[in-house]
């Protein structure tokens, strides 16, 4: 926000006041009586002027402008400040534009032109030149090498040329500086007739500051030029002018090239004049400190410039940095000790640390130059140490420890500049801090690791097979290809700014689709990253899981991608991305063939690969492999690629390695197809024909509690039946299979072929246990009933059974599961029913025969006539005869068996007794 | 750890230009070679090393060709843009390294320092000037209300 006063009390600056006049004048305007241009033009204005305020936020000023500029947009100064914010903030594509815009609306304007070739400097080589062209045309008063300029950046700005302004140099990042397009300008294009220096047509008499510091920010600045800028205001001589040429003149001190002409100045007669001058007093302190002769006596003037505080800290830095660095001649240990006799107050100041690092860099540089690599090491070292978080004092480090074939430190140096990438861009927030870096650090390490043993101009499906076999062994150059692959693939999607070409979806992509890709993302970060180890790596996941969730987002909604202003600009390397993607993924497959193919195949190094391929998101690069005609509409990547890989290992010889015993031998290929599978099922977790496979080999290697676990989570997570396919139907059928297997393992023979009544019992005791662990198992809640059932004696004995049915069914996940347990079910429920009349039945009986036995007893003791005992007979025969009632009428057989036996045994003893 | 060879022959490697050489220094240097080994080709007897020499031209024609253009080049630094990678860098803040951003620093620093002593120095241009009360345009029912 704008500077505000700092309390309510403080009286209001000057700024401020007009800042809040203003702001009141915003809303008087629009209530103000005046025609509606009026009022545009005014509220236009008054924005503007907020904009400019002295001191203003430069985000709020940009605001105001924008307002200004919906409001007026043929008005140059709005543009043109708008291109000066942007300038400011580092926008330098955006200030170009702004620019440009406004020198169309204005196109004699110098002050515009020049600040346009000093925006142009900074965005790409190619632009450079044409920025270099204008400010030389400007400086030397050419109104048609300005021209030519102007025509050369629209030709680049072009839709046909290299696009926006910006776009293509930056993109390409390091074009050639001049020859980016044919026609571009060379640096200085001069029409015929217009030689030399015109100053006639220079109107913005203030230009040749910026020309004058132009030149002297270039690499190698024209002395000439230089001279036709200064020239003509040491002439003029204005106060204010000869303050700016002395400070000039201090800094050209300082370039061993314009030295002789920075004294020549400084002894003019119209700098002279201005002794007593601060600016002028600088200068001369500047000038001692040039003519020093020997290190020792400049450290001196250093020591005392600085105690006096007669040049600005930054300058005395400057003036010893080029004092010691190695094309002064002094050597770096020489350097550093020279370094030691600066004022200890000096040497703590953030910019001798910087100074101290500068010279170590430039020191160590120049021996690496000249193959003096291990100074070249000491140096960087003893650099790093002062600033351990600098990109390219590791950079260097690493490309030293390569250059020198040093194994002891190559994988530090090496891990530190990857590292290091990802942990400034994690500590920035920004995921695009040293993206660009990290991109070609891994697609370094890709290409290199490919050229190790193969053609780098064909694909690896092209390769010839023997040498792609034999590079296949180099496991170091093969895991480096894929494992940086990936990583180079996920900063390539990071790079892009539109949602859409971020996900690598299409701008018409479901919201399922667009889910699947922020995941595929996600898994394939987290998968990269996660075994670096890096520090900083899980900040870094978490920026980018943030930037993918929110691209995502924005993808999901329509409006947004409508809007998303950066679609076309990255259509081109997004689908580049993608058929890269493609061409990885269909090379990985043919790498997995190969394996296969191999008479030593590995499994592991298969798996390897496998891990890789399914790494890549397969549903998004689906659509565009149908597009382009490598499969048919109804294929399935992801499950051709599964399916080839659980073939691959299921057909992996079965006796394989070296144990003593065939059987051992066996199971060792089983632990090791296992042991496949289950690393498949790490990088493929929702494949259910995996998991089947999985729990078969579970089940031959009897771990059968894990096979029971698997089998029960995979039926758990298979569709619901509605959905369920054929394939589904048969991969449940085959698990129920698996689980019943597990819970029926190693049952005695007698146990389901019972020929006793303590047979009966033990399977109820075993079933019930192993339920414990097999809850799941229909078979042996079936086996625990039918023996209870058996054995069950009254109603709530029954009762059990019955719910122990009812839980089965409720826990089981087939038809063919479900089927016997209702069977079973329903005869309990039945015996449930009548089991109360059962029990009166024999109540019935068991009273009928033991009053008769009674009778019988008593009269072989003569205690009873045989009236008295045919009389009770006939009372136990009415209960036996109820009994067969209630038996018959209840269709309860063997109770009606037992009971017409007995009224059978009552009859024939009535008979006896009454004769 | 894979070991990175720095020496893969490259298209700058073959002419011998820095991967941020401009395209004059490529067409350059691509003449110079050509008109070498034209003239070495058109010396020799040995077929063999008139077979070699033929080779050696072809090559610098075909990445002198590839880096000349534009586009191609661009393309060409896209796919390969580890070959700039490759390259050592200057690790001091550009302070050290950059002229334009000293003399920036400096300019500040100048300023900072005249203004201790009581003493202005002018902006060079708009990116050091605060003051743009001269870009204000007269505007009456504005002015108006400032009144």
């Amino acid at each position: 926000m704008s500077k505000t006063p700092s309390s309510p009390t403080a009286p209001l600056t000057a700024v401020e006041q007009k800042r809040r006049q203003l702001l009141r004048a915003v809303q008087k305007i629009e209530a103000a009586s005046a025609s509606p241009v009026q009022k545009r033009m005014a509220l236009a204005e008054t924005h503007f002027r907020l904009a400019v305020l002295p001191g203003v936020d430069l985000e709020e000023a940009v605001a105001h402008l924008e307002k200004a500029y919906q409001l007026d947009p043929q008005h140059p100064k709005l543009s043109y400040h708008l291109g000066r914010l942007a300038h400011l903030m580092g926008d330098f594509p955006s200030a170009a534009r702004h620019y440009r815009r406004a020198l169309q609306l204005s196109p004699d304007n110098q002050r515009v032109a020049a600040h346009l070739g000093l925006a142009l400097l900074e965005v790409s080589n190619a632009h450079r030149d044409i920025g270099q062209s204008l400010l030389d045309a400007l400086g030397r008063g050419q109104p048609a090498g300005g021209e030519d300029a102007l025509q050369a950046l629209d030709e680049l700005s072009s839709p046909d040329g290299d696009g926006e302004i910006g776009k293509k140099g930056a993109q390409a990042g390091e074009g050639p500086p001049g020859g980016a397009k044919p026609g571009a300008p060379a640096r200085r294009p001069l029409r015929s007739g217009e030689k030399g220096y015109a100053p006639e047509n220079i109107r913005w008499k203030a230009i040749w500051k910026t020309l004058a510091a132009e030149q002297l920010s270039r690499p190698a600045p024209d002395l000439k030029a230089l001279k036709d800028q200064l020239q003509p205001a040491l002439r003029e001589a204005q106060v204010e002018n000869l303050s700016t040429l002395a400070v000039l003149c201090a800094a050209m001190l300082l370039d061993p090239a314009l030295k002789a002409y920075a004294e020549e100045l400084a002894e003019s007669p119209a700098l002279a004049a201005q002794e007593g001058q601060p600016a002028l007093a600088l200068l001369q302190q500047a000038r001692q400190l040039a003519q020093c002769a020997s290190p020792p006596e400049a450290l001196e003037q250093v020591n005392q410039a600085w105690r006096a505080k007669q040049l600005p800290e930054e300058y005395l830095a400057a003036f010893l940095y080029n004092l010691l660095q190695p094309e002064s001649g002094v050597a770096a240990l020489e350097a550093l000790n020279w370094l030691e006799s600066v004022d200890a107050a000096l040497r703590q100041r953030e910019i001798f640390k910087e100074l101290r690092l500068a010279l170590l860099d430039a020191h160590a540089n120049h021996a690496s130059n000249r193959s003096r690599y291990d100074e070249a090491h000491l140096l960087w070292r003893a650099a790093l140490e002062l600033a351990p978080a600098r990109v390219n004092l590791a950079h260097n480090l690493a490309l030293l420890s390569a250059r020198t074939r040093d194994v002891d430190h190559y994988p530090r140096y090496w891990r530190m500049a990857a590292e290091l990438r990802y942990l400034l861009a994690a500590a920035a927030g920004n995921h695009q801090v040293y993206l660009k870096d990290r991109l070609a650090l891994h697609k370094g390490f890709v290409q290199q690791a490919y050229q190790s043993g193969l053609n780098p101009e064909k694909r690896a499906r092209e390769q010839n097979p023997e040498a792609l076999n034999k590079w296949m062994c180099d496991h170091l150059a093969l895991s480096t290809w894929m494992e940086e692959w990936e990583l180079y693939y996920l900063n390539a999607r990071l790079q892009f700014r539109s949602a859409v070409h971020l996900l690598g979806v299409s701008r018409d992509a479901s919201a399922e689709l667009v889910e699947a890709a922020s995941q595929s993302l996600q898994t394939l970060l987290q998968r990269a990253l996660k075994p670096r180890n890096w520090a900083g790596a899980p900040a870094f996941c978490a920026l980018a899981v943030s930037v993918i969730q929110q691209a995502a987002q924005q993808a999901r909604d329509d409006a947004q991608k409508l809007r998303d202003p950066h679609y076309e600009a990255e259509k081109a390397s997004a689908t580049q991305l993608t058929h890269e993607a493609i061409d990885h993924g269909f090379d990985l497959f043919h790498l997995l063939q190969q394996v296969k193919k191999m008479s030593n195949g590995s499994l592991e190094l298969g798996m390897q690969i496998g891990a890789h391929l399914a790494a890549l998101p397969w549903k998004i690069l689906q659509p565009v492999c149908i597009a382009r005609g490598y499969i048919g509409e109804d294929d399935d990547l992801e499950q051709i690629f599964t399916s080839y890989l659980l073939e691959m290992v299921m057909s992996a010889p079965d006796n394989g390695g070296q144990a003593p015993g065939r059987a051992a031998a066996s199971t060792l290929a089983m632990e090791r197809k296992l042991q496949a599978l289950e690393d498949m099922a790490a990088w493929l977790p929702d494949q259910p024909l995996l998991a089947y496979k999985r729990g078969e080999l579970l089940f031959q290697l009897e771990r059968f509690e894990a096979c029971y676990q698997l089998s029960v989570a995979a039926l758990e997570s298979l569709p619901a039946a509605p959905d369920e396919s054929e394939e589904d139907d048969r991969l449940r059928t085959a698990f129920a299979e698996l689980i019943e297997g597990c819970a029926l393992h190693g049952i005695p023979e007698h146990i389901f072929q019972p020929s006793k009544k303590e047979d009966m019992e033990d399977g109820a005791a075993l079933a019930q246990e192993r339920l414990q662990s097999y809850p799941r198992s229909a078979q042996l809640h079936l086996l625990a009933a039918t023996r209870l059932l058996f054995l069950a004696r009254d109603e709530p004995d029954v009762q059990k059974v019955v719910d122990l049915l009812k839980a089965g069914l409720k826990k089981a996940f087939t038809p063919g599961q479900r089927q016997p347990l209702e069977a079973s079910l329903q005869e309990a429920q039945q015996r449930l029913k009548t089991i109360g009349i059962s029990a009166e039945i024999n109540r019935l009986l068991e009273q009928a025969a033991q009053q008769v036995q009674e009778c019988i007893a008593s009269v072989q003791q003569g205690h009873t006539t045989l009236q008295e005992a045919a009389k009770t007979v006939d009372n136990a025969l009415a209960s036996a005869e109820k009994a067969c009632k209630l038996a018959e009428k209840h269709g309860l057989e063997s109770e009606l068996q037992q009971a017409q036996g007995l009224v059978s045994q009552l009859q024939a003893l009535r008979k006896k007794f009454n004769r | 750890m894979f070991m990175i060879d720095l020496n893969v022959p490259t298209a700058y490697k073959i002419l011998g230009v820095s991967p941020d050489a401009d395209v004059r220094e490529i067409i350059r240097v691509r003449g110079a070679l050509q008109k070498d080994l034209k003239k070495k080709i058109d010396a020799t007897r040995d077929e063999a090393e008139k077979k070699r020499l033929n080779d050696e031209l072809l090559k610098i024609t075909s990445a002198g060709e590839k880096l000349a253009r534009p586009a191609e080049r661009a393309k060409y630094d896209a796919e390969n843009a580890h070959l700039v990678f490759y390259q050592e860098r200057r690790a001091a803040v550009p302070f050290f390294t950059s002229k334009a951003d000293r003399l920036w620093v400096l300019l500040r620093a100048f300023r900072a320092h005249l203004a201790q002593q009581g003493a202005d120095l002018p902006p060079l241009n708009d990116l050091h000037r605060e003051d743009f009360s001269a870009d204000e345009t007269p505007n009456e029912l504005l002015d108006n209300l400032l009144r």
